[in-house]
């Protein structure tokens, strides 16, 4: 049996060889997710725990918020303690060169080189400012800026070196000052480490390190390894980027079933053809348990050595699109290969055993491949599985990030439903797709048409493994959407102004407001005025905006009433909620300011400036006098980027630098870099899927083709031109990679929504569908197919029409 | 009127080298149903691709018509293919998703031709196909299937129609309805057509039958019974 089974392998190589790319793509494919995944999350964790690098073990603060101070001379008495670096950390307020004000975190600068963690990419020095915060206020090395100390005082710093914090920038958040200890004491008061980091002598491990810190007993203090620190850095720092590591592991499993499907579907086609020749082996003796036996060890080989083969191609993938960097773990090494064999060995067995049940000689004469039985029985199953997996995701939908595992599993199942159901909806979807165009291109598209339903369940798996890649594009691109909505509401909401200048003598002079509307860049700027005075008898701070600011610059959550009457009325008030509280009134009720009385038209949760009271523009005029704007709010038009209208107000404000500008572009910028870049990441990672799914897509219509020899053939001779051929195939793959897609884009839609809702669970913000953007994939899909097609189109055209037509 | 001069054809080169076809001169005139026999490997079914244009040859000329095709491109023999010859083969070659009509139009539609109405009628009711139209090749019988293959070739109105073996997949009573509709398309439809056989029951509805053995020509005999192409087989050793 085996020389037969090596004859075969030798005589069928060419063909063999198709299979084995097959499983070796099906591998490569959840190779290079886990061994993506792993090397993305090692990347992730150490960008999260930067300022884990080169410690060997921390004491932190136990019960306290810090560690005390004195503890550092213990710590450094530990045996086995080779460097020491308490870690110091407190607010401040950056006042940049153009008198815009920035909130900052000072953290110390190490004075032991090892537990820098941030790159110094301009100058040196010790007084380091972080990349986005120079870049937004043009700080250069040399440049000097004004920070705010915990007294309020004014100090002057000079800037001697900017640094790229990485992650680490974004989770301290807004500017990052990087100074001399002793400089941080003192200019935040901080009163205790954030934490002592220690780096242990050369041949002492982490465990025993940590152990002797902890045998100090250091009262009120933790200790924890490196390790465990930079895990739990990452954990803490990576917050609502949790989704990552989440959406990685489901990634992970999709791409199991996407190779389980590749290798099963090359399987069957690769035991079709042979067919006949295992009925050969069956007539002349060849026992069902000598043939099962044959084939397994077969598939278990092909499977090692594709799976080999794929684990090395799935390497150098990720090297090439992570640009270099790979983290190959023994485990996903491991299992890969398990993967491997096990997938390939069964996907190689079921149809092998449904073809040893058949009768040697009813096998001879039998069509290749039979058609799938028991429709009502897919179609029990597939509904099953459908409402099984919605019935998760729904239940799933209100648990936030703890259903979005429930949300996945839900999602794989009704996966796994149109798996079922799909020989049997394969072949109207594709006839419905194919009706126009069909009636566009003639009689090529009709045959594609009638080619991509000759096997349904081929066809169904083929744009499958599609659908599988472009749901989840579709689904990571309407929650990435949904996310930088999110970002741009968060702050929206609490200040849909992009400036506020203040002046500090309480009257802003004229010029600036009239530059500042003058400016094409500037969508809206609008006076502000403030008084303290009495609300009936206690004092309040009441406030007038002018009337055109309503619903653009000035939006306060309005809890009952309404605002805009307030804004162009006469002798209407709104009150902050605490406010009404404390003169115990509600909506319709009158209260007296400065002598005059006001009807409370509204009551609003929070004041957007510290208002208590807000009065109309010329009611504020009547009661308290003409005057000038006190303060000024700015909204740049929509697309003006932050350091464009940074200028802008610049410029305005350029005569009179005591007005103090504060920046919620600075705060917007720094929140949609977080979430560009994670895009970016997950860029990479579909990149990968793209890349298979067309390699996936070549491969099984190479196999298609090769079976299609004669058919092809016999239309060549009937006057098929080699070029209509080509069309032929291309068209059909073009069909089943928009089907795919299509499937795919309702799927990724579908599920982003549910995802989106889960995610988002407490903030009130809809879901965002990037429909340009879904729209791409769909065509990207059929461009992406039209590429797979172009080597076996070309194959099928090459051969020679007598030939094809002798095969049998 | 098809013409084959000194039609050499070798397969392969060196020491392998296989001579298929050795300086085959012959001529076919149009109107004729003509049969070429002769034992397997004797070059019955190379001379056949060569004169259809589906193979090219190593030296010598073939014309279709006034159209000489060696040296034609492949695009261009091809477009001579769909508009001047039609096949029927042995195992009849239906395209299993379209129905018989979609079958026998399938070279028009190739073209971007629409079907001559009239002539479409005249083949099917010829051929006996009228309430077969709309099944797929899976629900018809061989000769149907074959009998729609022969309505396929007759629909671009051909300089000629090559049949390879076209009868080998049917039963004697099918095989017999398929040789008489051949002969009654060259005598009520004017068409020429151009059998390979080894079956001299099948050759003897011929008009004309030539004998092949290693690539060349043995000899032919006109208007022949059955009987007499046996006679002529043996006497050549076929």
């Amino acid at each position: 049996m085996l020389t037969v089974t090596l004859a075969g392998l030798r005589l069928r190589w060419r063909r063999l060889l198709l299979s084995a790319l097959a499983v070796s793509l099906g591998v490569a494919f959840t190779a290079a997710t886990l061994i993506y995944t792993a090397t993305v999350s090692a990347a992730y964790d150490s960008q999260y725990a930067a300022e884990a690098k080169n410690v060997d073990a921390a004491v932190l603060p136990g019960s306290g918020p810090t560690v005390p101070l004195s503890d550092l001379a213990a710590v450094r008495a530990a045996p086995g303690v080779a460097a020491v670096e308490g870690r110091l950390q407190g607010p401040l307020t950056l006042i940049g060169p153009g008198g815009r004000t920035d909130a900052a975190t000072a953290i110390d600068r190490p004075a032991d080189p090892r537990f820098r963690f941030y790159t110094v990419v301009a100058g040196g020095g010790s007084v380091l400012l972080d990349e986005d915060t120079a870049a937004l206020n043009h700080v250069r090395p040399g440049t000097a800026v004004t920070v705010l100390d915990h007294d309020g005082r004014t100090r002057r710093l000079v800037i001697t070196g900017i640094a790229d914090l990485g992650a680490s920038g974004r989770v301290l958040g807004g500017a990052v000052l990087i100074l001399p200890a002793a400089l941080v004491r003192s200019l935040t008061a901080a009163a205790g480490y954030q934490r002592i980091d220690v780096a242990a002598v050369p041949g002492m491990s982490q465990a025993a390190v940590a152990a002797a810190l902890a045998g100090r007993r250091l009262p009120g203090t933790t200790t924890e390894t490196g390790a465990r620190l930079a895990g739990v850095l990452a954990e803490e720092n990576a917050g609502g980027e949790g989704l990552l590591s989440i959406g990685l592991r489901i990634f992970a499993a999709v791409s199991l079933i996407v190779a389980a499907l590749v290798i099963y579907n090359s399987f069957r086609i690769l035991l079709a053809q042979r067919l006949r020749e295992t009925a050969l082996l069956r007539c002349v003796g060849a026992t069902r348990r000598q043939l099962l036996a044959g084939i397994l060890a077969e598939s278990a080989t092909m499977g090692l050595a594709a799976g080999a083969a794929g684990i090395g191609a799935a390497t150098a993938l990720v090297a090439a699109v992570n640009s270099g960097t790979v983290s190959l773990t023994g485990a996903a090494v491991a299992a890969s290969l398990l993967i491997a064999v096990l997938v390939t060995s069964a996907a190689a067995l079921l149809p092998a055993v449904a073809a040893s049940k058949t009768a040697p000689m009813a096998m001879l004469q039998a069509p290749v491949e039979g058609r799938g039985s028991g429709r009502p029985l897919r179609i029990a199953a597939s509904a099953l599985l459908a409402g099984l997996g919605l019935a998760l995701t729904i239940l799933g939908m209100p648990r936030g990030e703890a259903g979005l595992v429930m949300i996945a599993a839900g999602g794989t199942i009704v996966f796994l439903g149109f798996l079922v159901i799909g020989p049997i909806v394969a072949g109207p979807i594709t006839s419905a797709l194919g009706w126009l165009p069909s009636r566009l291109f003639g009689i090529r598209m009709r045959l594609a048409v009638t080619g991509a339903r000759r096997n349904p369940a081929r066809t169904a798996i083929t744009a499958a493994a599609l659908t599988i890649g472009i749901g989840l594009m579709t689904l990571f691109s309407v929650v990435l959407s949904t996310a930088t909505q999110l970002a741009n509401s968060e702050t929206n909401s609490r200040f849909p102004a992009d400036y506020l200048l203040t002046a500090p003598s309480s009257e802003m002079p004229p010029g600036v407001l009239a530059a500042l509307q003058a400016s094409p860049l500037i969508a809206e700027a609008a006076a502000t005025r403030q008084r303290t005075t009495a609300i009936d008898k206690a004092d309040a701070q009441v406030m007038a905006v002018q009337p055109s600011a309503y619903g653009s610059l000035f939006m306060p959550d309005v809890t009952t009433g309404s605002v805009t009457e307030v804004g162009a009325g006469t002798g209407e008030i709104a009150l902050a909620g605490a406010e009404a509280r404390d003169l115990g009134v509600t909506v319709g009720g009158r209260v007296t300011v400065a002598g005059r009385s006001f009807r409370v038209a509204a009551i609003f949760s929070d004041g957007v400036l510290s208002e208590d009271a807000l009065i109309s523009w010329p009611d504020f005029t009547r009661s308290f006098g003409p005057a000038g704007a006190a303060d000024v709010l700015v909204k740049a038009r929509t697309g003006v980027s932050a350091t464009a209208s940074a200028a802008v107000v610049d410029a305005a404000i350029a005569r009179d630098p005591a007005i103090e500008v504060t920046s919620e572009a600075t705060l917007r910028a720094h929140m949609l870099s977080s979430v560009h870049k994670l895009t970016d990441l997950l860029d990479g990672l579909l990149a990968t899927s793209i890349v298979i799914a067309l390699t996936g897509m070549a491969n099984t219509l190479s196999l298609s083709v090769l079976e299609r020899t004669r058919e092809s053939a016999l239309l060549r001779a009937l006057g098929l031109t080699r070029g209509q051929l080509r069309q032929m195939i291309s068209m059909e793959a073009v069909l089943l990679g928009v089907m795919g897609a299509v499937i795919g884009v309702a799927f990724g839609i579908g599920f982003g929504w549910a995802t989106g809702r889960a995610f988002l669970r407490t903030q009130d913000v809809a879901v965002s569908f990037p429909l340009v953007q879904i729209a791409g994939y769909v065509v990207l899909a059929g461009l992406a197919a039209l590429l797979a097609s172009l080597i076996p189109a070309r194959r099928a055209a090459s051969l020679p029409v007598v030939e094809g037509l002798a095969l049998e | 009127m098809l013409i084959a001069k000194d039609v050499s054809k070798v397969y392969g080169d060196g020491p392998s080298a296989v001579q298929a076809l050795d300086r085959v001169t012959i001529s076919f005139d149009s109107g004729m149903f003509a049969a070429i026999m002769g034992p397997s490997g004797s070059g019955k079914s190379t001379l056949m691709h060569c004169l259809a244009g589906l193979d090219t040859v190593t030296s010598g000329s073939v014309m279709i018509g006034d159209r000489e095709l060696s040296g034609l491109s492949d695009r261009a023999l091809t477009l001579l293919r769909r508009d001047r010859v039609g096949f029927i083969f042995q195992s009849f070659n239906l395209l299993p998703a379209l129905t018989a009509e979609q079958n026998i139009t399938l070279p028009l539609e190739l073209a971007g031709r629409r079907p001559d109405p009239r002539w479409l009628r005249e083949i099917i009711s010829v051929l006996d196909l009228d309430d077969r139209l709309g099944h797929r090749p899976g629900q018809l019988s061989g000769g149907q299937q074959q009998r729609v293959a022969c309505a396929r070739a007759l629909i671009t109105r051909p300089e000629a129609i090559f049949a390879d073996e076209p009868t080998g997949n049917l039963d004697s009573r099918s095989g017999a309805v398929m040789l008489s509709l051949l002969r009654r398309s060259v005598r009520e439809l004017g068409q020429t057509v151009i059998m390979v056989t080894h079956d001299q029951v099948a050759a003897s509805y011929a008009d004309r039958v030539v004998f092949l053995a290693d690539g060349r020509v043995r000899g032919e005999l006109l208007d022949p019974a059955a009987a007499d192409i046996l006679d002529a087989l043996k006497e050549q050793g076929c």
